[in-house]
């Protein structure tokens, strides 16, 4: 058996990836960059959703929010971790995050579409309570100092927990805890085994039913929010040391449970009980189904919960994304002891740079020309990059994306976007014999060849992929979403190789009337499968927020755009939206001839800062 | 548990496939579909054989197609011949789970458990892999004392005329020096897309909270229906099963492509360890599949997805059959390339599964 891949390691590819599930907590610690990760936000003790797509570190972030973590985190200078949890306990926001993980075939069991829908509801949510409570134990058991806990009070919680069942309906699993565990040495151990045995035992059901040999009962306990979840976060805040400590359950992947039992999650959420338990849910945004309890009504924030976007933070507040990007690969670097900066680890083309040096200068000089408008610096930061472009386009060069900057930005907010052609880069080379050079640098023209790759197969097989996942009456939107996509990066590469355009960096539009029933369905298209990233913002004639579209920058080296851009958006009509979802040509014509002859009807630019 | 293997003609040509005890076969179940390979258990039926009872299924999204109608048809006139009770076809649904079971399990167990030996002939060749896993959970599940000969029938070739029109098409191209040859998999597949990921039913496994996952995968032809498994799953680790051996050569060759183009797209995303299974020896794979799941079974909740030739998904049967812990897991794709699948019928393979409870024992 071979390993191919692992965590990074001395002398190893820097951007090897690993599993958050197989990391121990000091790796976490390690590996994980907690300034600008929202970190703030969601240990606040209110529920909160936690949306990011898979790899923007959502599993991360919920481990690097376990005690042992948060112990390590809290330790200071000459600490252990274990001196370090007294400090997080003792901290201005302290709590106990418990995990369970949703994984595919983990709660959504296909045995349950036998079942009738009222009895499969109990049952998972029996199921889940029995998974936090199994982790509650394996926490307190695994995640605290040995003898954090006096072995009485673990004695009386387990007592308590237990006791919120009857006991005959638990007799057979407090036996098989038994046989694995002595209770009276080790209690949170053996509750977990009980639980874990409990949830055996509803596997055997869910097969038992499947295969009903006589009538098949369900002679195991059964629990809800009331009588189980809430009572057993209470119990455990009053466990001498952890004083009035809020239990926060780290719920990851809901997106992977059916609606049904999503609106579990939402029930809980809805009961507003967040001086002993917080929910914390990381999912995908668009694979969350449902806002509603079971009884039917609206989850609302921020009444009911808060929530984090974790791509918002770059499309929101880029420096910070950067800033977040170049700590995350400066540690990896130094875990693989190659001792570089982001920056000159991943150089941008010498050539190229140069030239954008000299349509630095060019641009300086042109401030001037026009009578100084503005600050030199934003004027320079404005036309520079264009002109670049324009002389790429001139001169029939491609341009290069590679330099540590570019690759961030192509990233489009989602960390392994960037890690991954990283990988790919140090891979490439190492497969070539060119590793001792990798320790050293990625070339350029390495860089360039895997990210254009890369945003090539984005293109090309996502496209494909997506319409595989489609049913035939559907193909009709993706087809209109590749034509958009191509009326889209045809404008905004006109506008951008055009040395007359003011507004030469746009890279995003709104739309401002009323969306055809098409559009709306092709933009929801391009905003489930991330072509799209989208953003609001107020409009000026009052009456609320409106969506602003923002191409995934991933896109820019197969249609020669800038990644960099952001300044202003083009703001279209519906009916000329339409036209981009059908005839590029046409659409790109009557954009140059709006320019030309400046019909505000067809578009208008507006400033892009103002977003929320 | 024995392992036969013979050329498909040469089988017809010494008298074909007899009961499974020398008399007849108290049942007798295969399933029609798409492939031309479907109707070769019936093919070859020696002219004795007889069953009590013939069960024969159909996925309904496939039984309104030519091909399927044509199978189904041929399997019509046959088995009325070996039987006294054909009952006709029975269909199902390949999307929806829970459907797909129950008319297995009422066809194959319409009395529930049946506690004295039976005798049952279950052709595998043209199952999805999610009904062959169900259908059986449910013949052991309802036979405890049947002996069960398993019959696999490997086609002459996958995707013939895709392969054919691909290389017309390249070759067309080098003439006229046009450097967009089209990619291979355009014309060369046997399913696209992805509907929905699911525990085969049976097969729910045991997970503990805070146990990393791991998945092993048994990939076959279908590379983007196992990355598909990886990306829904995603499990703390992946362990890629490389064959060691196939029906055909060509088979083999194609495997280790798609293996390899599995491991190429899984790089820089997902730890990866490979390890060597056989797909033609069941004893042979399962016996890989018990090692593994035995050493990891401790620390980790285990996933188990067959993408393989049906050998493998038996032997998965067998270990998760003994592993309840073990969760068996099965990808609807989009579709499938059902006007081109596949071709002919080569080889002709027979298992016997022991019963699970033996005279001898108590139950």
């Amino acid at each position: 058996m071979t390993l191919s891949l692992a965590s990074p390691r001395p002398g190893g590819n820097p951007f090897e990836v690993e599993h958050p599930e197989r990391l121990s907590p000091e790796e976490i610690v390690d590996l994980f960059v907690a300034e600008y990760s929202g970190v703030e936000v969601i240990k606040k003790r209110k529920h909160t959703f936690i949306w990011g797509t898979r790899g923007s570190g959502k599993s991360m972030l919920l481990r690097y929010l376990e005690p042992r973590c948060k112990a390590i985190v809290h330790k200071r200078e000459g600490q252990t971790w274990e001196e370090g949890i007294h400090n997080f306990l003792t901290s201005d926001q302290p709590f106990l995050g418990v995990r369970i993980a949703c994984k595919e075939g983990y709660f959504n069991k296909s045995e349950l579409l036998l079942m009738e829908k009222p009895v499969a509801l109990i049952l998972t949510e029996h199921m889940m309570n029995l998974s936090l409570a199994a982790s509650v134990f394996r926490t307190l058991d695994e995640q605290f100092p040995k003898g954090f806990l006096q072995l009485d009070a673990q004695s009386m919680l387990v007592r308590k927990a237990t006791g919120l069942f009857s006991p005959a309906s638990i007799a057979g699993s407090v036996e098989s805890a038994n046989k694995l565990v002595d209770g009276s040495k080790e209690p949170l151990r053996w509750a977990s085994e009980l639980f874990n045995a409990e949830l055996r035992k509803i596997s055997a059901y869910l097969r038992d039913q499947a295969f009903p040999h006589r009538q098949v009962i369900y002679e195991g306990a059964t629990s809800g929010y009331h009588d189980f979840l809430l009572p057993l976060a209470g119990y455990v805040q009053h466990l001498p040391g952890l004083d009035k400590v809020p239990v926060y359950f780290l719920i990851d992947d809901a997106d992977r449970l059916r609606t049904d039992q999503q609106q579990i999650i939402n029930t809980w959420m809805a009961n507003r009980d967040q001086q002993y338990l917080c929910i914390k849910a990381a999912a995908q945004i668009h694979e969350y189904k449902t806002f509603h309890t079971r009884d039917g009504w609206l989850l609302e924030t921020p009444h009911d919960y808060t929530e984090h976007s974790i791509e918002e933070l770059y499309s929101g507040h880029r420096d910070d994304y950067t800033k977040k990007v170049r700590a995350i690969a400066k540690k990896r670097l130094g875990l693989a002891r190659i001792d570089k900066e982001p920056e000159d680890y991943l150089p941008p083309d010498p050539e190229q740079d140069a030239l954008l040096g000299e349509m630095k200068k060019a641009a300086e000089a042109e401030w001037e020309k026009v009578g100084c408008p503005g600050r030199r610096e934003d004027f320079v930061h404005r036309y520079a990059v264009a002109r670049l472009f324009q002389e790429l386009r001139r001169t029939k060069k491609r341009r290069n994306y590679a330099g540590f900057a570019n690759l961030v930005h192509l990233s489009s907010g989602v960390v392994r976007s960037f890690l991954e052609p990283c990988y790919l880069m140090y891979d490439n080379m190492a497969s070539r014999g060119r590793e001792a050079e990798a320790r050293s640098y990625i070339p350029p023209n390495v860089q360039q060849h895997v990210v254009f790759n890369y945003s090539e197969d984005f293109i090309l097989d996502d496209l494909e992929k997506i319409r595989k996942d489609l049913t035939p009456d559907k193909f009709t939107l993706l087809d209109c979403l590749e034509t958009l996509l191509r009326s889209l990066s045809g404008l905004f590469y006109e506008r951008l190789t055009d040395p007359a355009s003011r507004e030469a960096r746009v890279f995003s539009f709104t739309v401002r009337d009323k969306l055809s029933e098409k559009a709306r369905d092709v933009l929801q298209l391009g905003e489930r499968y991330r072509y799209f990233q989208v953003r609001t913002y107020s409009t000026k004639e009052g009456g609320g927020r409106e969506k602003w579209y923002i191409l995934n920058r991933r896109l820019c080296p197969v249609y020669k755009l800038d990644p960099t851009g952001f300044e202003g958006r083009i703001s279209l009509t519906s009916s000329l939206l339409d036209m981009a979802l059908e005839d590029p040509q046409k659409f790109i014509r009557l954009r140059l001839k709006a320019q030309d002859t400046a019909q505000p009807e067809l578009f208008s630019l507006a400033q892009g800062d103002d977003g929320a | 548990m024995r392992n036969n293997k013979f050329d498909f003609r040469d089988f017809i040509a010494a008298g074909g496939l007899c009961p499974v005890d020398g008399g007849q076969d108290d049942l007798f179940v295969a399933c029609a579909s798409f492939e031309e390979r479907s109707r070769a258990s019936a093919l070859c039926l020696s002219k004795s054989y007889r069953a009590r009872r013939v069960f024969l299924y159909v996925n309904r999204e496939f039984q309104d197609l030519p091909e399927t109608r044509s199978n189904i048809e041929f399997f019509q006139a046959t088995l009325k011949s070996i039987t006294d009770d054909f009952s006709g076809i029975v269909s199902g649904s390949w999307e929806r789970a829970d459907e797909q079971f129950r008319v297995l399990r009422d066809g194959l167990a319409p009395a529930g458990v049946v506690d004295h030996s039976k005798s049952i002939t279950l052709d595998i060749t043209t199952f999805n892999r999610e009904a062959l896993l169900s259908a059986l959970a449910i013949l052991r599940w309802a036979y405890p004392r049947g002996r069960i000969r398993l019959v696999h029938v490997t086609p002459e070739e996958y995707n013939r005329r895709g392969r054919q029109e691909f290389e017309r098409i390249r070759a067309n191209l080098e003439k006229s020096q046009d450097m967009q040859v089209p990619r291979q998999s355009q014309y060369v597949w046997l399913s696209r897309g992805f509907r929905k990921l699911r525990n085969a039913i049976g097969f729910p496994g045991e997970q503990k909270p805070l146990l990393p996952s791991l998945l092993i995968l048994l990939p076959g032809f279908e590379v983007e229906r196992a990355l598909t498994i990886v990306e829904n799953q995603e499990p703390s680790r992946v362990l890629l099963g490389r064959s060691v051996d196939h029906m055909q050569d060509v088979f083999h060759r194609r495997h280790l492509e798609s293996k390899a183009a599995i491991l190429q797209l899984l790089r820089g995303r997902q730890p990866v360890e490979e390890f060597d299974f056989s797909c033609t020896d069941i004893r042979s794979c399962e016996a890989t599949l018990e090692s593994i799941v035995c050493r990891h079974r401790e620390g980790n909740n285990i996933f188990v997805a067959p993408m393989c030739a049906k050998i493998g998904v038996v032997a998965t049967y067998l270990v998760a059959e003994r592993h309840p812990e073990v969760q068996v897991t099965y990808c609807v794709p989009g579709e499938y390339n059902v006007h081109d699948y596949s071709s002919g019928m080569s080889m002709i393979a027979y298992f016997d599964l022991p019963p699970r409870i033996s005279d001898h024992a108590t139950t």
